[in-house]
């Protein structure tokens, strides 16, 4: 289950913007991705470590720029 | 004023532009469907039901679809002129209600004929099954810009989305729950059997027995 892989990995849905999200780790997965993504997938970008420079997204259609900068000022710096 | 903001009000000022056109497609679409209907209208046995409702996509919700299409649910500022209210199609939109099953087939088959052209999206489920036909597309002498759009649904599954709608859109992140989806997707198909096996029942007892042959 997809869900639970998330929510172990520690992954909360922000229903506001329907990402799962982890704030420690500074990566969010939305929920298209989610959808259309296998469980291993999922595990594998779930693995994979984390930005120094900032917040990874993991979206279908890669997020511009100005999207990101968007979404890191609503999910915390 | 941010990003968000800009684009945001951008769109409102593009649905004040709009907002006569898509009055005059709901007029338009809802008369010619009322017309159409009426024959349906007239042969209905009581206990059977048709009830056609119009609405005009309100400003804000109209803005929130387009915004929720985008993944993370945020417009994004490096296209914000590429965004526009045109590409809804349910600016306009027409809700027909019918019970039993074969009215709303019946209803349906009816508006095919007149509504040639326009687009299938059925309403489905979280499974992906059908619930209700829905289609949308333009009435050109009317508006080149503004789509509209009619559904046609079993009336019960209606009746039941117009209170949980209005109750949900209030608690989205009550709404969006696992155990909600789950309670709701129960209860649209109890609806959904409800209306199908009474269809079955009536065309059932509609058929002459032995006796009557």
């Amino acid at each position: 289950m997809k869900k639970e892989i998330l929510r172990e990995a520690k992954y909360r849905f922000n229903f506001d913007r329907t990402l799962y999200v982890n704030q420690a780790a500074k990566k969010a997965f939305s929920l298209e991705f989610v959808e259309d993504h296998s469980e291993e997938e999922l595990a594998t970008r779930i693995k994979e470590g984390a930005s120094d420079s900032g917040w990874i997204f993991y979206f279908n259609n890669a997020p511009s720029d100005g999207v990101k900068r968007e979404l890191e000022k609503v999910l915390g710096a | 004023m941010t990003e968000q903001e800009k684009i945001t009000s951008r769109l409102r000022q593009e649905y004040l532009d709009l907002l006569p056109e898509i009055r005059r497609v709901l007029a338009q679409v809802e008369t010619e469907i009322r017309f159409y209907t009426l024959p349906v209208l007239h042969s209905l046995n009581p206990y059977e039901k048709l009830v056609i409702q119009a609405r005009v996509k309100e400003c804000e919700s109209a803005v929130e679809s387009l915004r929720n299409d985008q993944e993370g649910k945020i417009f994004d500022p490096e296209r914000g002129e590429d965004y526009s209210l045109r590409n809804l199609p349910d600016l306009a939109g027409v809700r027909i209600l019918a019970f039993p099953d074969s009215r709303l087939i019946e209803v349906d088959n009816v508006l095919r004929e007149h509504f040639p052209g326009w687009l299938s999206k059925p309403v489905q489920n979280e499974n992906g099954s059908n619930l209700a036909p829905k289609y949308f597309g333009y009435r050109n002498k009317v508006s080149q810009r503004v789509r509209g759009e009619y559904q046609i649904v079993p009336m019960l599954l209606g009746l039941f989305w117009e209170v949980e709608h209005a109750a949900m859109y209030k608690f989205k992140p009550i709404a969006n729950s696992k155990e909600m989806r789950g309670l709701r997707a129960d209860v649209e198909s109890a609806l959904f059997r409800f209306e199908k096996r009474f269809a079955s029942f009536v065309a059932d007892s509609m058929q002459p027995s032995s006796e009557d042959l």
